[in-house]
């Protein structure tokens, strides 16, 4: 359970980030407005989820200094083959869900 | 507002092991998301970032994974090098004046225990950084459990343990075999030696490094069976049973270096007795080997 969880949350991060470099208050921001609401996760639990996706060299960050200095995040190119890669196993899954429960 | 929370963060963060520079950058990152809601009149900030208990948590399972996982890479390029060094020592012994007796020199009656200590150490060393290497390979993207990571600490402690013995012991014969071979390849084994001792200790220091940070709790380590899933899932090795019964998977295994040691003895000394001997040495130090470590190096389950 908690390993699928994580795979959600790094998808989303990454979807996020697919639209531009945001710092961890954007991408938070982000998410529940696309979601309207319905992704409203505790703030601090995406910190941990950008260091692993940084770890896994999916996404890379540096300190940037625009009005206060914040920590921008952007998609690397691993990142952004490795979200490609999550969209159409996670569309499949849906196609897949709908084709049964629908 | 902002404050107790950073205050509470830091405890948190010290009290499972994240120091240095995560440390720093977590309290960096949280201060700034707290201003930012703070700067949006949010009411209800630290509600609104979460328990730090449990960013705190997320953050040192991360950190110990990662730093796991490197460790046992730099345990195994660390340990290449040993390897490295020490099949040139041996392969050069021939011209730089060949083998003597191994009761020769000061050594004495410590000379065959030198002689096994020259065999024995170094296939333990191997064996666990390849463990080590490839449990770290099959972790590679999730936090993981202490129990697994734990296992991969040991494997890496073996191997490192049995990687300096092996330069030890090495540098121990090239001491014993002053006057009897040149001298460039007493000094030059030695100071390799020496200077192998740098890669490992720092290696030691990553595997140190990689035990701080608190990972999550529970878990299962599994074994050497786990690791080796695709052999072990084939059809005739699955009806061995082999991880049912880890004993007969040493002894299988004792059997076939046995028997390669028995047929590279006979081909390096001409004569089926000397192959026999090496053979049968081969096999009763891995089962002895297995003996020792099997538990340890997650060769056989604890449970």
């Amino acid at each position: 359970m908690r390993a699928t969880t994580t795979n959600h949350v790094d998808l989303l991060v990454l979807s996020i980030l697919r639209s531009g470099p945001a710092h961890g208050y954007a991408i938070v921001d982000a998410l529940r407005e696309r979601s309207e609401g319905a992704f409203d996760l505790a703030e601090g639990t995406v910190y941990p989820a950008l260091y692993r996706l940084e770890r896994q060299g999916l996404v890379s960050s540096a300190w940037e200094e625009v009005a206060r200095r914040r920590r921008v995040y952007r998609l690397t190119k691993k990142g952004t083959t490795a979200l490609a890669s999550e969209r159409d196993r996670w569309q499949r899954y849906v196609r897949a869900m709908q084709a049964v429960v629908a | 507002m902002i404050d107790p929370v950073l205050e509470e963060l830091a405890a948190r963060l010290d009290e499972l092991g994240v120091r240095g520079k995560w440390r720093r950058r977590v309290l960096a990152e949280a201060r700034d998301h707290l201003e930012e809601l703070d700067a949006e009149d949010e009411a209800d900030a630290a509600g609104r970032f979460g328990d730090v208990g449990e960013v705190a948590r997320l953050v040192a399972a991360g950190l110990a994974t990662s730093r796991t996982r490197s460790a046992a890479f730099f345990v195994f390029g660390a340990l290449a090098l040993t390897g490295l060094v020490y099949t040139a020592s041996l392969a050069l012994v021939g011209p730089a004046g060949g083998w003597t007796d191994v009761t020769s020199g000061h050594a004495g009656a410590f000379g065959p225990l030198l002689a096994i200590a020259l065999v024995v150490l170094p296939q333990v060393a191997f064996v666990s950084g390849c463990l080590a290497l490839l449990r770290s390979v099959r972790i590679r993207r999730m936090p993981v459990a202490e129990a697994e990571l734990s296992l991969v600490r040991r494997r890496c402690t073996v191997a490192l343990a049995s990687g300096a013995a092996t330069l030890l012991a090495l540098g121990l014969m090239a001491a014993n075999e002053a006057g009897a071979l040149a001298a460039w390849w007493v000094v030059g084994t030695i100071a390799a030696c020496v200077l192998l001792v740098i890669p490992l200790a720092f290696a030691s220091v990553g595997v140190v490094r990689a035990g701080a940070p608190a990972a999550l709790p529970g878990g299962g380590e599994g074994d050497v069976f786990d690791d080796l899933a695709p052999v072990f899932s084939n059809a005739t090795v699955r009806r061995l049973d082999l991880p049912a019964h880890p004993w007969r998977f040493a002894a299988l295994t004792a059997a076939s270096v046995g028997l390669a040691g028995c047929a590279a003895g006979w081909y390096a000394e001409g004569d089926p007795g000397s192959g026999l001997v090496r053979g049968g040495f081969e096999a009763i130090a891995l089962l002895a080997c297995f003996a020792l470590f099997g538990r340890v190096l997650g060769l056989r389950r604890s449970e």
